[in-house]
């Protein structure tokens, strides 16, 4: 854990919205003040549900719970308290905020009445072994599923998406600063397509660059594999089946970050 | 209106407002077979059914009943249709009546120039089997769902009626069930005319087992082998009843299970 800060867990107040936007911004994608209160209203989350983490009276992480009830067998449902929206400002995490928040989180709950939780996460999540020693145990992990119908409509899509998230995401911003490179992803399926990343923007190119700074050749299935953290791009390397024509380590490095979307050390 | 047509004896069309209970018992139907389903209304469906995003689909027997559904949407950001459901009433063969609901829903979003299709075996372990045929690659198994036990004696009473269920059904057997869990217990007495809750007794325990809040999680959940338990020492048993009888009360008690969950939060 790096150096603790004085930090302060409160329930949610109205006029937190805009506060929480830019910390959900940053952890889960672009969100506005706007769906924050929408979802509010919708969801039938109550404010004293909803945990905030607050340093210098900046909102800095946040908690929330959902109630449900979920089938413990023989079609009886009990009542869960779901854990949901755990996420802490880049510049703030490895400080015991989130754990702090999730240990107030659960007592909630469980002064309510309520005996059991449940979330849901990704394995390759930092907190999830925040998770483990609060006691959560894996019950089951799943598969997605994808099938292209017009992937470069979706490579569009995607550095429209990295636009708008590094809009938001400090720590993003700050791994990409000085680094401008063009990237040539060609695929079996599909062809050549590629992008510039420039003046703190990614640009899709109609035509690939005749010297790109990383140019590599693989198939569909597994390039889809790769962004989806379902194979590791080393190991599709030593399978032959991804082939890096071109790329400096440390530029084939911050591309694999992009890739996954991975920005923590 | 679209027509409806028969695929394999199955007619499918796109679902109604009115379809709304008719859904609801296919997925009680359904669920029933797994754990971790959650708790749904006729007002879940008619939620379901209303929103100009989602495509959803129903199969119909020849006596015009509703035996299955399939409820997907379209993502406008990412312009992907996700598979969000099908379920089947238990009574007919899933992938039978499921084929003809994808096939539908698959021509429809493509027809709304969706660039990729997308779903989870989260939802369903069974699109493991049936998504894969249509064309679809898994991308990975990286989400994990988990769950803490925050209060052992309120949950061994809340899910005593499942184990009270079960042993109901057990044939050819009597007798006194204790099951002990972070020194909290429930006593079960199943007797010729009926099982129930004891809160005390004097009489002598046929099967007393002891275990720990994340063992007990993995079996309510049917992804522990309670046999293995005992063989690992994880699970304590003291019985006065022969092996092979033991062994039957507690595959009864915790059999296995596959888990689902169709609502995230």
């Amino acid at each position: 854990m790096d150096k603790a800060v004085e930090f302060k867990v409160r329930n949610f107040r109205k006029g937190d919205e805009v506060c929480l936007a830019k910390l959900f911004s940053e952890c889960f994608g672009p969100t506005t003040p706007r769906q924050l209160s929408e979802w509010l209203g919708k969801s039938e989350v109550a404010p004293e549900d909803i945990f905030v983490g607050v340093v210098d009276g900046k909102l800095v992480s946040h908690v929330n719970v959902e109630f449900r009830r979920l089938d413990h067998g023989e079609g009886i449902h009990l009542k869960t308290a779901g854990i949901a929206g755990v996420c802490t400002d880049s510049d703030y995490r490895r400080k015991g905020i989130v754990t702090n928040l999730m240990k107030r989180a659960l007592e909630s709950p469980r002064q309510k009445g309520v005996s059991n939780a449940s979330l849901f996460t990704g394995l390759d999540f930092p907190a999830i072994r925040i998770y483990r020693r609060l006691g959560f145990v894996d019950i089951v992990t799943w598969r997605t599923y994808i099938k292209y119908v017009d992937y470069p409509a979706v490579f569009a899509r995607w550095l429209r998406v990295l636009n708008r998230s590094l809009k938001y995401s400090k720590i993003m911003a700050r791994k990409l600063e000085g680094w401008e490179k063009s990237v040539v992803v060609r695929l079996k399926e599909v062809g050549a397509l590629s992008f510039r990343f420039r003046r703190g923007r990614f640009h899709r190119l109609k035509e690939p660059p005749k010297h790109p700074d990383i140019d590599f050749y693989s198939d569909m299935e597994t390039y889809a594999r790769i962004v989806h953290g379902a194979v590791q791009w080393d190991e599709a390397v030593k399978e032959e089946k991804l082939t890096v024509n071109h790329g400096e380590p440390a530029d084939v490095e911050m591309f694999k970050r992009i890739l996954l979307w991975r920005w923590d050390e | 209106m679209e027509v409806g047509r028969i695929t394999g004896g199955v007619t499918v069309r796109p679902a109604r407002k009115g379809d709304a209970e008719g859904m609801l018992k296919v997925y009680d139907s359904f669920t029933r077979q797994f754990v971790g389903s959650a708790a749904r209304t006729v007002k879940s469906f008619q939620r379901m059914l209303s929103g100009k995003e989602k495509v959803n689909w129903v199969a119909l027997d020849n006596r015009g009943r509703i035996i299955g559904y399939v409820s997907a949407r379209l993502e406008r950001q990412m312009n992907r249709g996700e598979f969000r459901e099908i379920a089947v009433d238990l009574e007919h063969d899933f992938v039978q009546v499921a084929k003809p609901l994808v096939e539908k829903v698959q021509s429809v979003l493509m027809e709304k120039k969706v660039s990729a299709l997308q779903t989870t075996s989260i939802r369903n372990p069974l699109f493991e089997k049936l998504f894969p045929e249509f064309g679809f690659f898994e991308s990975n198994t990286l989400g994990i769902f988990m769950y803490a036990v925050l209060d052992p004696r309120k949950l061994l009473d809340e899910i005593s009626p499942v184990f009270i269920t079960r042993l109901k059904q057990l044939k050819n057997w009597n007798g006194l069930v204790q099951i002990k869990c972070e020194g909290h217990s429930i006593l079960l007495h199943k007797t010729i005319e009926e099982t129930r809750q004891e809160t005390w007794t004097n009489q002598h325990i046929d099967v007393k087992v002891e275990l720990n809040e994340a063992l007990l999680t993995r079996l309510i959940f049917g992804i522990a082998d309670p046999i293995q338990a005992v063989q690992s020492g994880e699970l304590k048993i003291e019985t006065r009843l022969n092996e092979e009888t033991s062994t039957r009360v507690l595959r009864w008690l915790f059999p296995r299970k596959q888990f689902l969950i169709m609502d995230y939060w």
